[in-house]
Order: C-alpha cells, then structure tokens, then sequence
C-alpha cells in the first residue's frame, strides 16, 4: 500500500510541472498540453484520495472531471486553429490590439 | 409541480431546439427566426417558474436562503438581454440560442450548487458557453477577445479542478453540508488555489486582466451578460464556498480577502480614470464593482453575505444598463469619452438610462446602487472594519471622478428638449430602448425585491 | 406633508416629459407650481405651528433594515420650507426675465426639481432621507451650473462643483452609518433624544464629519472655491442655489442635529473655521471685479455667520439670519442679473460707465449691501445682534473687525457700480421690478417683525453695546469705502490703493488710510497666495495620480501571456500565504 502522501507529492511535482509549462511558453498548444497535466494530477489526487478514503465519488468526480476537461480543451482547439489561420502563429503573445 | 424549474425548464429547453433545430434543417426550412421566439419563451417560463417554485433540488443541488432570488434576478437580466440580442437586425445562427441558454443554466446551477463538484460542472457550462457568445461575431477583434478569456479561463479551470482535488484529498468529501474546515496542509492549499480560481470568473485582481479587453472587444450586448450575470455567478459561488461551505473565521482569511478587494477597487479606479473609450471605462467600473462586493463578503457575517448578495443584484441591474445602452451607441460610433456629446443625439432614451446607471454604479441615491454601498458600509462598520470604510469612501470619490468624466459638462443631456436632427429610428431600437426602460424600472423597484 | 414636496415634483415630471420648447407656458407652470407650494406650506405652517408632529410612511425594507419616509412637522422645519417656495416663487418670475432668450424648458423643469428636492430636506425626519435629498440638490446644482453645457466655464465649474461638495457627501454619508450603526434607527428626533446612550467617540466623530459635510456645502474654508466658479452658471440659479438656500443647507443640517454638534464639543472648532472664512471671503471679496463673485464672496461671509451663531449654539439666531440673508442676497442678485442683462456686463468697473443711475435698481442695491454691511434700520441689523447674541469677548471683537471689513468691501461694490452720475434708462418689467421691490421692502420693514420671528424660532435678542461697537466699525468701513472708492473716482481700482492713499495725502486722516489700505492690500495678497497655493496642491495631487494611474496601465500591456502570468502569480502568492499564516 503507497502512502496517500506520496500521491500528494506526485501531483504537487505535477502542478509544478503543469504550472511551469504554463509560464514557459508561449503557444496555446503547450499552454493545453501543461493544463492537461495539471488536470492529470487532479484527477490522480481524486482517485488516490477515492482509495484512501475508501469512498468511490472520487472516482466518478475524475470522471466528471475527465470529461469537462476534454470539452473545454476541444472548444481551445477549435478557437486556437481559427486564430492559427487569422495570424498565421500560434503565439499568444500576438495580440495586442486592446491593452492598456 | 416538482419539476417545474428554473433548471429543468432551461435542460428541456436546450434539448428541445436542438431537436427543433435539428427537424428543420432536414426539411430544409430557411425561416430561422421562431427559434428565438421559442429561446425567449423558454426564458420566460423558467423566470416564471422560479418566482412560483424555486430552484431544482436534488442530491448535488439544494435551495438555499437566497438561491430563489438570486436565479430570479439572473434570469429576469438573461432574458431582457436576450430580447436585445433579438433585436438586432441581422438574423444569428441557433448556435446563440444553445449557448446563451446554456450560460444562463449553468449560472444559475452555480447559485444552487452544494457540492464542490457540481459547482466545477456550473462553473465550466457557463465558462464555455461564454467563450462561444464572446466569438459568437466572428470578427479578429472577437477573436483576440475570446483567445484572451479562453486561455486564461482554461488555466484558472485546470487550477480550480487542481484545488478541488487537494480539498477531496484533505477532506474526503466534497459536498458543503458535510465540509468544515480542517488544518490539514493540502486541505488548506486546496482552499486557497480555489480561490484563486474563483477570482477569475468574479474578476478579482490579479485575476481579472482578461476582463477589459474581453469585455470590449465582445458584442456590447454580450458585455452586458457577461459582466453582470457571469461575474453575479462567480461571486455567488464564492459566497457559497467561504460562507455555507466554509465558515472560516480566521481573521487572516478576512484580512486576505480584504486586501484582495480593496486592490481590485483602487486598481480599477485609478485605471478606469485614464482610459479614454468608455466601454474599457466601463468594464474597469464593473471589475471595481465586483471588488465591492467581494470586500462585503470578506467579513463573513450574515449581515456581510445580506449585503453581498444585495449588491450582485444591484451592480447586475446597472452593469447590464450600460452595456446595452452603450450598445446603441455603439452603432452610432459613440467610441470615446469625447464624444459623449453625441450621445443624446443617438437615443434620448439610451442616453437618460446610461446616465441613470452610471448614477447607479457611482453610488448615488435613490438608485439601489446606493443602497447596496450604504449596506456594505453598514455591514464593515458594525463589524469594526473603519479604517476600511474611509478607504472605501476615498475610492467613491476617485470613482465619482471617472463616471463624472463620461458625463463631463452634463453634455450628455445636451438638448434634451432641443429638437433633434430628424433621424430615422428604427423598429429595432424602439425595442431596445424599452428593455432599457424595463430594466431601469427594476434599478428603481429593486428594493422591493430584498 | 407629503403634498407639499409632490406638487414640485410632478411639475418638475411634467416640465421634463411633456413640454419642449414651450418656453413660457412652461415658465408659467413652474412659477404656479411655486406658489401652489408656498400656498400649501403656508397651510402647513398655520396648522403645524407650535406643534411637533412626525408623519411616517414605510417606503421599503432590506434584510431587517427599514427604510422609511419620514417627515417632521414644526415651526423650524415648516419656516424653512415658507422661506424656500417663497424664495422659489421671487427668483422663478425673475428667470421669466432672465432667462427670456432660452427656448428650452429643460431649466424650469430643473429648478422644479430642485424646489422638490430642497422642500424635502427641510422637512425630512430621516437622515436618510435627508442625505438623498441632500444628493439631490446637489446633482440639480450640477446640472443647473452647468446649464450652459456648450460653453468651456460651466462645464468645468459644475463639475469642480460637484466634485467638492462631493467630499462633503461621503463624510456626510459616513456621519450616517456611523450613526446608525449606534443608534440603530435613521430618525433625526430619536437619535437627538437618546445622545447620551453612546459612547462618546461616536458623537465626536459623527459629529466631525457632519461638520465637514456642512463646510463642503456651504462652501466654508477651504472648501469654499467652488462656489466662485459656480458663478458661471445662470443668475437665477445662482440666486436661489448658490445664495438663499441649497448653500444654506449645510447650516440648515448643523441647526437640526445642533444637540449631536454640542454633545460632542466642537463648536469652537465651528467658530474658528468660521470666522477664518468670513475674513478670507471679505479680503478676496475686496479685490474682485465680478460682480456675481462679488456676492458669491459676501455669501461665503453670511454663511460664515451661521456657523457663528450655531457654534455658539444660538440656532434661533441663525434661522434669523438666514431668512434674512435670503431675501437681501437674493435680491441683489437679481440686481446684478438685470444690469448684466440690459447693460451687457458683470465687471462692475464696466458697469460704472455705462450709466447705472436708476433708481429702481440703485436704491433696492442700497438696502442690499446696507443689509450686508447690517446698517440700521434695515433687518439684517437685528440679525446681527441676534446672532451675537452668545459671542464672549473674543468673539465679539473679532466680529468688530469683521464688520468693517464686510462693510468695506460691500460698499466698495455700491460706490464702484452707482459711482458716476450717468443714467442709461432701464427697461422696467414686471418680472424684474415685482421681485425686487418685494424683497427690499421685506429687508427693509423686516425688522419690525422681530417678536413674530420670535415666537416662530425662539431668538434669544439683546442689543448690547457690542452691536452698536459693530455697527459703528461698520459705519467706519462705510466711510473708507466712500472716501476711497467714490472720491477719488478716477483710475480707480482695489488693485491701487497704495495709490489712491497717495492722493489722498491733504485729508487730515491719510495716515490712517495709508496704512490701513496698506494692510488690507498685504492681508489680501497674502490669502490670495495661499487660496493659489491650495488650488495648486490639488491639481498636483491629481497629476499625480493620474501618472500613477498610467503607470499601472501599462501592467496591462495586451499581451494574454502576461495575463496568464498574472494569473499563475497571483495563485502562487495564494499558495504562499496560506501555507505560511494559516
């Protein structure tokens, strides 16, 4: 049996990672990608912590969790090809129109 | 009549066009236009059945003191903006329909949400459905407006998701009635990263600096749900995390969440004083608005969370007035500060309910933005907050300042009795102007309501 | 009660809905409305006097909080409301002739507005309500100001305006939540009745911000600049707003609430401020060419009287003065609006060449600045001593010294306007000569009514020998002013008086002169300096702010990958600190 706190550091190394990821780049794929991981060590955390607790909500909340993720990370996709197409790159950075 | 609510009406609703919809393609019929009949009938009818039933109540769900208020307000704006919407003259696809019903369904799921899960779910219906109406135009402006939400609201989702984890982790549940707070380190971390979280859809700084240029570059008509219906969701969901969930009466917690407001209203303020296009003007109004009603909830006393939920309402009402008056002249190219003098011209109508809004926002009385500010004031105070209430008072001035600057020299009136150029008013903006009459109306009558 | 603020109300709906450019139908139904007011307050007088009767109406409630409308009749609340439709019915039939060239009816419906929003202050109950309505005339005083939108002076000076009595409005609003939240109730009467059920930090702070909420309203030092530029807007406005009555209304607040100002000890405070302002306003008064300014300057000054007798705790004396500064100072506003009108100028020294002598106008101008300066046998006189009346001896010297001053400056005006013997006949209308005529003959005779007055608002009254010391500084003001200002009628200009005391050198009392317009020069200077100095500190204060403001814009620089940033900082910082401190 691993120790529910191992889970813990796993996914607080994996939000670190995700979080990283997030701030190092600057295209919206790899800003997905890393939110992706950072989903994964939720969904890790819901499921270890499932089996800790013996409770399977944990369980059904990844799943829950899985498939909204996938929703929003579909409409990002879809919103990111059309910007790729406008503006020719996938760098974020490029709008700039409104500020200030 | 179990089944007879606000939620239920709005799922069946959104199935129902789809289907509609989905019929109508296949027998290749053009007219489009009954699906928004159907869309604003749909509204309507959750709106009434919230006023005779309340809200939906089952397991991941439960009414709550001010839920029935509160997603009768949400849908009393949602609907009028809808009509606005509506109004316009060239015909939207059904994809509006299917996404403004959706926002409206998850903000009000979010109102009565008792289950950290259920409200992640709330939160990421409206969320995404919002991404789709702020695109909804198809413009390069939209789109820089839409990628700026979205890539912010998609790494302040994956942080929410992250915290609620940590708080399963900590607590093994996640439902509010069973939560209380535990000093357990990932618990508290959990706690904190959902906050942060939340800031986002409440436009809490730092949080917040997707909120102007989204806020401008959208539809003004959009602007006018998302700041005031969307932003009302996220800071009810504060609400009932840190008031029902979690009773935290650390003073640290109160101390925090103070300075996170009072930040959100002086940056606002200062900012919101320099810009020159009065739709960013507006939005930085709205995110200060929203600061206070974070700093009323931050004291965590009823009287705090009474005068908190009063004033979402009152700054909704307002915030959706401005923004659907700005939309009119908008399309008269009213842009800048300066040419506020044009407004008049543009709608008589449009320019009276702006400048009663705006009165409303700046905290004047009789309006209920007044009596919001004068509950929060009296709430701080009687909890001992005064250092904080003469802050508060200073950002009112800065504020007056700036909403006074928009109607510099009252020219906004200019010639309200001087006979105006004789300009074709349309049908359309007949319509209009009398949403924004309904919805002042409400700004005056809403007392009656608390 | 509450017909007599509806009926304005509805006019003023009327006016705004219905009439557009029907400039004298609408003339005449505001000027109906006035006087149906007057009627009906007159009515209420009758029958609510020497009573003390509360009429409540519960408007609507929020969380356990109840809002409701609450009225007070009696003799100081309904004598005040007389005064004011009273006022509103002169300075309406004068706006039929000032403002004959506007066609819009937008300004009948706002000074409708305004007569509704001021008669529901004096007779509001609740502080509540008497903020909202105090909010009310304040934003009328906006609009009205700026009436002339489209020109650059009243744009800027209605907003200066607004933002200054503004500061007032919050400390007044903070007055108000302080107090509920001890007393736990909006009611003027039940607060007064329970002072000493708190503690008294409470009084003193609530009572300090109140003051402050008065000064900004009434214009006292340092907040008086904005009533200056307020001159800008229409003559009328300025004669109702800015002299008789809405600046009225912050001493009006301090006379209501005179037990909560006493309990908490600060009226000495009061006094100083007061007598600070009454001698700055006297100085600036004497160097200026406006005429409107003029007066602007002097009702600074009367208004500094008020809060004088209020913070010596004499009310009486200052509702008596304040009826009387009504009628006397709006009076002569109409004056200055009927030169400007026909003479095409407010530059009194302009005024003076173009033939001025006629005696319609000169002789009400007479009773006015006599009035101002209290000179016998008018009523402001007896105002005077009754306003004195709890002075001790500082005070009353000080108030010596006052006189002169204000004696000096006003008569300065007269002898400038009416100094040369040139007549240039003045067309006389009804609407100008009715109102004039009516309020000199009050100033005038009104002092006969002292013991009417006297049963109205309890004037405690004694001529004692310090009136007839003032009255005599005043006489001697009167005398310098005549010798400086109406001898010597060449070149003649407050700028000179170095000057003019040269050429006076074969009067036996030169020295006296010399000196005293020596001091009198530097004394100005001096304030005129520091009036500069504090009109630069607050526009290097907003610069200031407005740096910083773009300084922090540029945090917001359109790019979403800062906002992200932002975003993942701000969480981190979250993090951070809940992980330390809790």
């Amino acid at each position: 049996m691993i120790p529910e706190s191992y889970f813990l550091l796993l996914t607080t190394i994996l939000f670190a990672i995700g979080l990283y990821g997030i701030i190092s780049r600057r295209e919206g794929i790899s800003i997905i990608i890393s939110s992706e991981i950072i989903v994964n060590a939720a969904l890790i955390n819901f499921i270890s912590a499932a089996n800790f607790y013996s409770n399977l909500n944990g369980v059904s909340y990844a799943l829950i969790t899985l498939i909204m993720v996938v929703f929003e990370t579909v409409v990002f996709i879809a919103l990111m090809v059309v910007f790729s197409r406008r503006t020719g790159s996938l760098s974020i950075s490029k709008l700039g129109r409104y500020k200030g | 009549m179990e089944y007879f609510n606000a939620q239920y009406v709005l799922f069946v609703g959104i199935l129902l066009i789809i289907l509609i919809d989905f019929i109508r393609q296949s027998l290749n019929a053009k007219r489009k236009v009954f699906m928004h009949y159907i869309t604003a009938a749909i509204l309507t009818m959750s709106l009434i059945s919230t006023i005779l039933y309340g809200n939906m109540n089952i397991h991941l769900f439960s009414e709550t003191q001010y839920s029935q208020f509160i997603t009768g307000f949400m849908l009393f704006i949602s609907l009028l903006v809808y009509l606005f919407i509506l109004s316009e003259k060239k015909e939207h696809s059904v994809v509006l329909d299917i996404a403004y019903l959706s926002a409206v369904l998850g903000a009000t799921l979010v109102v009565i949400s008792s289950n950290f899960i259920s409200l992640f779910l709330s939160i990421e219906l409206l969320s995404i459905a919002s991404y789709a109406l702020v695109y909804m135009n198809k413009s390069n402006n939209a789109l820089e407006g839409a990628v700026k939400y979205l890539s912010t609201g998609i790494v302040s989702m994956v942080i929410l998701i992250f915290g609620i984890s940590l708080i399963y982790a900590g607590a093994g549940t996640l439902s509010f009635s069973s939560l209380h707070s535990i000093s357990y380190l990932p618990f508290i971390v959990g706690v904190s990263i959902v906050v942060a979280g939340l800031g986002f859809k409440s436009t809490l700084v730092p949080f917040h600096m997707w909120a102007p240029d989204t806020y401008e570059s959208s539809k003004s008509s959009v602007t006018a749900f998302i700041s005031s219906v969307s932003k009302a969701a996220g800071l009810i969901a504060l609400i009932r995390v840190f008031f029902f969930a979690l009773p935290v009466s650390s003073s640290f917690v109160t101390a925090l969440f103070i300075s996170i407001a009072l930040v959100t209203i002086f940056l606002s303020a200062f900012l919101a004083s320099v810009q020159d296009r009065i739709k960013r003007l507006l939005a930085y109004s709205s995110i200060s608005q929203a600061g206070f009603a974070f700093i009323s909830l931050a004291v965590l006393t009823t009287r705090g969370v009474n005068a908190a939920v009063f004033y979402i309402f009152a700054f909704a009402i307002a915030d959706a007035i401005v923004f659907l008056a700005y939309d009119i002249f908008e399309e008269k190219k009213i842009l800048y500060k300066k040419d506020e003098v044009k407004m008049y011209g543009a709608s008589k109508i449009a320019s009276i309910t702006f400048f009663i809004g705006m009165l409303s926002l700046a905290g004047f009385p009789p309006t209920i933005g007044f009596f919001g500010k004068l509950l929060i004031f009296y709430a701080l105070f009687s909890s001992g907050y005064i250092p904080i209430v003469i802050l508060l008072f200073f950002s009112l001035l800065v504020s007056t300042f700036y909403y006074f600057n928009v109607l510099a020299g009252m020219r906004i009136t200019k010639g309200i009795f001087k006979k105006n150029t004789k300009q074709v008013i349309h049908k359309e903006q007949r319509f209009k102007e009398a949403i924004l009459i309904v919805l002042t109306l409400a700004l005056f009558a809403g007392v009656i309501f608390a | 009660m509450l017909y007599l603020i509806v009926i304005p109300m509805l006019i003023s709906a009327i006016l705004i809905a219905v009439l557009r450019e029907r400039r004298l139908l609408s003339w005449a139904i505001a000027v109906a409305g006035a006087v149906v007011s007057f009627i009906v307050s007159a009515l209420l007088f009758s029958s609510y006097f020497n009573k003390n009767i509360i009429e409540s109406y519960t408007w609507f409630s929020i969380s356990s909080l109840n809002f409701s409308l609450s009225f007070i009749g009696n003799n100081l609340t309904l004598f005040m409301a007389l005064l004011v439709s009273f006022i509103s019915v002169m300075v309406l039939l004068f706006a039929g002739f000032y403002m004959r060239k506007e066609r819009q009816s937008r300004f009948y419906a706002e000074m409708s507005f305004f007569i509704f929003s001021m008669l529901g202050l004096v007779i509001s109950n609740s502080l509540l309500l008497f903020f909202i309505f105090w909010e009310f005339v304040g934003i009328t005083s906006y609009l009205l100001i700026g009436f002339w939108y489209d020109r650059e002076g009243p744009a800027v000076s209605s907003k200066k305006a607004l933002l200054i009595t503004r500061v007032g409005d919050l400390s007044f609003l903070a007055a108000i939540v302080i107090l509920f939240s001890s007393f736990h109730t909006f009611s003027i009467s039940n607060i007064l009745s329970s002072l000493s059920s708190v503690p008294h930090y409470v009084i003193i702070l609530s009572g300090s911000l109140l003051v402050i909420a008065a000064f900004s309203k009434a214009a006292q030092f340092p907040f008086y600049t904005w009533l200056i530029d307020a001159m800008e807007g229409p003559t009328p406005v300025s004669s109702l707003l800015h002299s008789a009555t809405m600046v009225a209304a912050g001493a009006y607040l301090l006379i209501r609430l005179l037990p909560l100002i006493s309990a908490a000890g600060i009226e000495e405070f009061i006094v100083i401020i007061a007598f600070i302002t009454a001698v700055a306003s006297a100085m600036l008064g004497l160097k200026e060419r406006h005429f409107k300014k003029i007066l602007a300057y002097s009702t600074i000054e009367s208004l500094a009287f008020m809060f004088m007798a209020i913070g010596t705790l004499n009310a009486g004396g200052a509702v008596f003065y304040l009826f009387t500064h009504a009628i006397f100072k709006s009076m002569l506003f109409f004056i200055s609006g009927v030169l400007a009108i026909l003479l095409g100028t407010y530059d009194i020294y302009e005024l003076k060449n173009k033939g001025t002598r006629n005696s319609w106008v000169m002789i009400p101008a007479i009773i006015g600045f006599a009035s101002i300066s209290a000179i016998p046998p008018f009523m402001s006189f007896f105002a005077h001593s009754a306003l004195t009346y709890n002075f001790n001896i500082y005070e009353d010297l000080t108030f010596v010294f006052v006189s002169f001053l204000t004696a000096l400056f006003s008569f300065r005006a007269l002898f400038v306007i009416f100094g040369k013997k040139a007549k240039k006949p003045l067309k006389k209308e009804f609407n100008t000569v009715f109102p004039i005529i009516t309020l000199a003959v009050l100033s005038t005779i009104g002092g006969a009514f002292l013991y009417f007055f006297d049963d109205i608002i309890k004037i405690s009254h004694a001529f004692d020998y310090f009136s007839f010391i003032s009255l005599a500084a005043a006489l001697i003001g009167v005398f310098v002013a005549y010798e400086i200002f109406y001898k010597d009628r060449a070149k003649v200009s407050s700028e000179h008086f170095y000057n003019i005391a040269n050429k006076l050198e074969n009067y036996r009392y030169e020295k006296f002169v010399i000196a005293l317009g020596n001091c009198m020069q530097f004394i100005g200077n001096g304030i005129a300096k520091f009036d500069k100095m504090l009109a630069n500190s607050a526009s290097v204060a907003a610069e200031s702010a407005f740096v910083l403001s773009s300084k922090t814009r540029e945090i917001e620089n359109g790019d979403a990958f800062r906002y992200i940033t932002a975003v993942v900082i701000g969480l981190i910082a979250f993090i951070i600190i809940a992980v330390i401190f809790v």
